[in-house]
């Protein structure tokens, strides 16, 4: 459905008059936008369909209490990512991560990545890069796991995910530090066991 | 250390560029579960409509408390002025009387 269609304040009123055609609406617009937030902090044991689902269903049980004092779709990536955050934490289990995991092409791509400097890169390089990173990201805690995507992948500003999270900018930013300082030492144990 | 920095700020930089899935379609039975959902809780009955059960709680939870206490300040203030009243000669006197000292 194209953006200048969706008449936000509208549609929550005939949501609220019970009308099921706008409760349709409201989640064929966001569906998109839910699903990309999903699909940048997925847990491993939970599809990216029924996790979506649950967002929407915390959306509509919740929508009565939303007093919108913010835009909807702020509210919506909250309730989004509050969820994918706890289901992150229920996730008890992190996957082990060894070199040897990765396939030949990945391992060549990685490789790659680490000798070549050039601010150019192929589409190999960008895969090997989104691969290495889907490896490495399970094994921070989901806190940090969800910080590092939002920051480094997603780009968003310190106030934005302050905003998302309910975190402070001092948390936000010694988390990050600390992040960057795990990933950096397992790329450190990586270079070690690639020359093995 | 430095050159894992360079070399992470790479592997963010490139993992940014590659190319994101496009956002499929809903899937029917989800907008179908999504729906019946949002239409089971708007006909379950709410919270005021059922008597708002838990703010009558609250305010009886808040009022047992309230009472408790007075009640307790009150005992106390009690016991203080008997303590105060009662010399150990009275206290003595108090305890025979209950023993049953004195009615033979």
């Amino acid at each position: 459905m194209p953006e200048e269609e969706f008449d936000e304040p509208e549609c929550l009123r005939r949501i609220e008059g019970g009308e099921e055609n706008a409760a349709r609406e409201l989640f064929r617009h966001f569906h998109p936008f839910v699903l990309k937030l999903v699909r940048a902090h997925l847990p491993r044991r939970l599809s990216e369909e029924d996790l979506t689902q649950m967002i929407f269903i915390k959306v509509f049980t919740n929508l009565p209490s939303f007093r919108r004092q913010m835009p909807l779709q702020h509210w919506i990536s909250r309730v989004a990512v509050n969820t994918c955050l706890n289901e992150l934490k229920a996730e008890k289990v992190r996957p082990e991560w060894r070199y040897a995991d990765f396939s030949e092409e990945t391992a060549r791509g990685i490789e790659k990545l680490a000798t070549n400097e050039s601010e150019t890169a192929s589409t190999s390089e960008s895969a090997a890069a989104k691969e290495l990173l889907g490896q490495m990201l399970p094994q921070l805690s989901p806190e940090d796991r969800l910080l590092i995507t939002m920051l480094h992948l997603e780009e968003k500003s310190v106030d934005e995910i302050r905003a998302l999270t309910g975190w402070t900018r001092a948390a936000v930013k010694v988390r990050a530090f600390r992040a960057r300082g795990k990933l950096k030492k397992m790329l450190s144990q990586l270079e070690t066991s690639a020359r093995r | 250390m430095r050159e894992n920095e360079k070399f992470l700020e790479r592997i963010f930089q490139l993992a940014r560029r590659a190319p994101e899935r496009e956002a499929s379609e809903p899937p029917f039975g989800m907008e179908t579960a999504v729906l019946a959902h949002w239409r089971a809780i708007r006909h379950a009955p709410r919270r005021a409509e059922n008597g708002g059960l838990l703010p009558r709680l609250r305010w009886a939870a808040l009022i047992a408390c309230v009472l408790a206490l007075s009640s307790g300040v009150l005992a106390r203030e009690e016991l203080a002025e008997i303590s105060h009243l009662s010399t150990p000669e009275a206290r003595i006197t108090d305890f025979a009387m209950l023993a049953g000292y004195g009615n033979d």
